[in-house]
């Protein structure tokens, strides 16, 4: 069946997997309608999303949210469950590496309030702990771990600490003080090396002196101490490089399909989903080969709908600019945070937008891991590679290195509420694009449920992409 | 004597007096100078650091710890509104139970040795650090209000406070308190163990890390379970009956412990969010004033 492409409701969905099923859709074991996740799980935001039509996204849709009945199956099987928390992205490859060891994030539990509507009580156990409005989001964890009601509680807990967020590092603590063990890792302030020191290029086009690499590969390396005594079996350097070169074959497929996406003529794959499958290079959404067949369906359906020349924008905005820019092509926007509302990417494209590039905080999960180093060192530098342990001035260049690269004409910086980091970074990562790009940029904030500023959110992106057009008809 | 200003107590004073320079901790006033404006997310003392650094065209450098994101994320603006080289940002660990934790203190002491002689310092040798590190005093312990001994005996406990903050204690005491422990930044918690004699002439610089690192217990440390040891027994040792918890707004280490201590130490907590004002308001006033008189 070939259907071209478009964003559809919950509703519409319903009746396009019927016709999908009757055209002889072929899914995988956690295949079937999106709907079943609502009524099954109470995913009730699902309902106010528009999703891409294809049989691509629907895999994507239900890899994503069946991922607690994958890490159940672990449990039952004997496999080992790690809970990796907050350094997004190294720990899983070494977790991976083992054959009797699944790794998933405990810090995804970010998206429930917002999955779920707030249905699922998760903040109010959170402010029952003291842990209130004033933290991230991710305080949505503690309720998690309390009613194990979203994911077992792991057999190991792993931890970063040192150069990480205010917010998680308290957060752990907290759990740490409510009985549950966690193993903690020292991951220090990334700073450029000094004269007199050995310097380390990294992954993501940093820099870090040697010693500050040894100390991280020393802490990565109790880390592989635990898993070895978690696992019963040593995590020898053939395994850990396997695991990286498989890690690699994830993040090599991460690369075409932004690399596709951002450089199409028309946007073959909207801002939605393209979040959703960038969550998956974190942890591989605990079945590392399942990822990398959903990244190839992704993959084969943006190709194909590259060479029909085919795209899922809407048509521009409504309003008048003074260029009369009704049809102009969308404007290609870069994306700074992950938006606690998962709704929000939405209204990129209906007002008018597209993605270009983005930085979810996590690009260096994107990164290919050095293949050429010896495996531990190669997982150091990914780790010190982390935007978010060094300067803020430093993820501001690679974001305008990146948002250069695609054509950005705007940036939108998506603020995470209670989140430390948001509070000074703004203003740094808006001057340099502003400074280098000369592109305009808007800082929005978003809450997991941003219905009540809906219309807020609406007309600041609609501004922001207004400027861009101006922009773009004055340098024409 | 060019002068090094911080506010970190994991920045030994007798490293930068070893090497030739003054120590200066400072307690930055509330909102005095204002080069970095109040704003959604930051926190007051964090802030206030970094504008009396601003201000402070007489020292020779400042010193920012990474004891938190908001302070490391505030030595970045700092360096950047200001003279290139004058802002050294110590990578003090949030873990302590490895070896690497502790090398990783040990090797930033050395590299803020290399800055503070780019400072004017001078490279000390090794007996001119140990002779500095027994001649500094250690505080002693809070000296015994001279109040009512029949008063309700309190603990001041949290992070670090402003210096009109600091009317805190003044407060409590008018009200009717007396403070028998100091447990908020700068008082009893946050100073050094008392010397290793034998490491000091042996192994001064160990010591030292020793004396800091290995023992000032506070709330970013992972785990933060000294923090709780340390309060257990000063607790017991000073019998106390209440804790007045003072915390910022926005900080983020401090405010998640202060529902974990209520439950933990089965004393009565009275939380107290700070912000950027500078004087208590009759809210916090009147609070301290009803929390004392339940404890009578
Ligand atoms: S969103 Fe920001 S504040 Fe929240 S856990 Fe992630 S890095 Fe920390
Ligand atoms: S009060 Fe909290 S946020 Fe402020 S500087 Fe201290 S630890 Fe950091």
């Amino acid at each position: 069946m070939n259907t071209s492409p478009r964003q559809i409701t919950l509703d519409e969905w319903d009746v396009h997997y019927e016709a999908l099923r009757a055209a002889g859709l072929r899914e995988p074991p956690y295949g079937g309608p999106l709907r079943r996740h609502v009524e099954r799980d109470s995913d009730l935001r699902l309902a106010r999303l528009r999703f891409d039509n294809s049989p691509a996204a629907l895999r994507l849709w239900n890899f994503l949210l069946t991922e607690e009945d994958r890490l159940q199956a672990a449990r039952r099987d004997g496999t080992k469950i790690v809970g990796t928390m907050k350094d997004l992205g190294t720990v899983p490859v070494m977790a991976y590496s083992l054959p009797n060891v699944v790794a998933f994030y405990p810090d995804g539990a970010w998206w429930i309030p917002c999955v779920m509507e707030l249905s699922d009580g998760l903040l109010g156990i959170a402010n029952t702990l003291g842990v209130d409005e004033s933290f991230c989001p991710v305080r949505a964890m503690l309720g998690a771990f309390l009613t194990e009601a979203h994911f077992p509680i792991p057999d190991l807990l792993i931890c970063s600490a040192g150069a990480t967020c205010d917010d998680f590092s308290a957060i752990a603590q907290r759990l740490n003080g409510l009985g549950y063990p966690i193993l903690w890792w020292e991951i220090p302030s990334r700073r450029r090396p000094e004269a007199e020191e050995e310097a380390v290029d990294l992954p993501g086009g940093f820099t870090a002196s040697r010693q500050q690499v040894d100390f991280v590969r020393a802490e990565l390396e109790r880390v592989r101490g635990a898993l070895e005594t978690l696992a019963g079996m040593p995590l020898t350097a053939d395994r850990l490089a396997a695991g990286i070169r498989a890690a690699n074959a994830v993040r090599r497929r991460f690369d075409e399909l932004r690399r596709l996406v951002f450089s199409a003529e028309r946007c073959p794959l909207p801002a939605l989903e393209l979040l959703i499958a960038e969550m998956l290079a974190i942890h591989f959404c605990s079945d590392r080969e399942e990822t990398i067949a959903v990244l190839d369906d992704l993959i084969a359906e943006v190709k194909r709908r590259i060479a029909a020349g085919q795209g899922v924008e809407r048509a521009p905005a409504s309003r008048e600019s003074t260029c009369s820019l009704k049809q102009e092509p969308p404007t290609k926007v870069f994306w700074v945070n992950p938006v606690a509302d998962l709704r929000v990417m939405n209204l990129l494209e209906d007002c008018g937008g597209r993605l270009c590039g983005t930085e979810f905080l996590f690009c260096h999960a994107l990164d290919e891991l050095p293949e050429d180093a010896p495996p531990m060192e190669a997982l150091a530098r990914a780790a010190l590679a982390d935007p978010m342990v060094g300067p803020a001035t430093q993820r501001a260049e690679r974001i305008c290195r990146d948002a250069g690269r695609f054509g950005a004409e705007a940036l939108i910086l998506s603020r995470i509420p209670g989140a430390s980091h948001c509070a000074t970074e703004g203003e740094i990562i808006r001057g340099l694009v502003q400074e280098r790009l000369g592109v305009p940029a808007v800082e929005i904030e978003v809450p997991p449920v941003s219905d009540s500023v809906a219309a807020t959110l609406r007309s600041r992106i609609e501004a922001l992409i207004e400027t861009a057009r101006e922009r773009r008809c004055r340098c024409d | 004597m060019k002068c090094i200003v911080y506010s970190s107590p994991f920045i030994p004073a007798e490293w930068i007096a070893a090497h030739e320079l003054k120590p200066l901790r400072i307690v930055p006033r509330a909102a005095s100078r204002a080069a970095i404006p109040a704003g959604m997310g930051v926190c007051p003392f964090a802030r206030a650091f970094a504008n009396e650094v601003l201000a402070d065209a007489e020292a020779a450098g400042a010193i920012f710890a990474t004891t938190c994101d908001q302070m490391r994320r505030l030595a970045e603006q700092t360096a950047a509104a200001g003279p290139a080289n004058r802002i050294f940002l110590f990578n003090v660990p949030a873990t302590w139970q490895s070896v690497t934790a502790q090398k990783i203190y040990l090797a930033e002491l050395q590299r803020l040795g290399r800055w503070l002689e780019t400072r004017g310092g001078a490279a000390p040798s090794r007996e001119r650090l140990a002779e500095t590190m027994v001649q500094a005093t250690l505080p002693t312990a809070l000296e015994k209000a001279a109040s009512n001994r029949q008063a309700p005996a309190l603990a001041v406990v949290g992070g670090p406070l402003l210096a009109e903050h600091r009317g805190i204690f003044d407060l409590i005491q008018h009200a009717g308190g007396r403070i028998v422990l100091d447990a908020a930044e700068g008082g009893e918690r946050t100073r050094r163990a008392a010397w290793n004699r034998r490491s000091v002439r042996e192994e001064p610089l160990l010591a030292l890390a020793d004396a800091y690192f290995g023992h000032i217990p506070d709330a970013f440390r992972r785990p933060n379970s000294e923090l709780y040891a340390w309060l257990k027994r000063e607790l017991a040792a000073r019998q106390v009956h209440g804790i007045v918890f003072l915390h910022y707004i926005w900080c983020d280490l401090w405010r998640a412990e202060a529902q974990r201590l209520k439950e933990w130490c089965g004393l009565p907590v009275l939380v107290v969010e700070l912000g950027d004002q500078a004087h208590f308001n009759a809210h916090v006033r009147s609070r301290i004033a009803s929390f004392l008189e339940m404890l009578k």
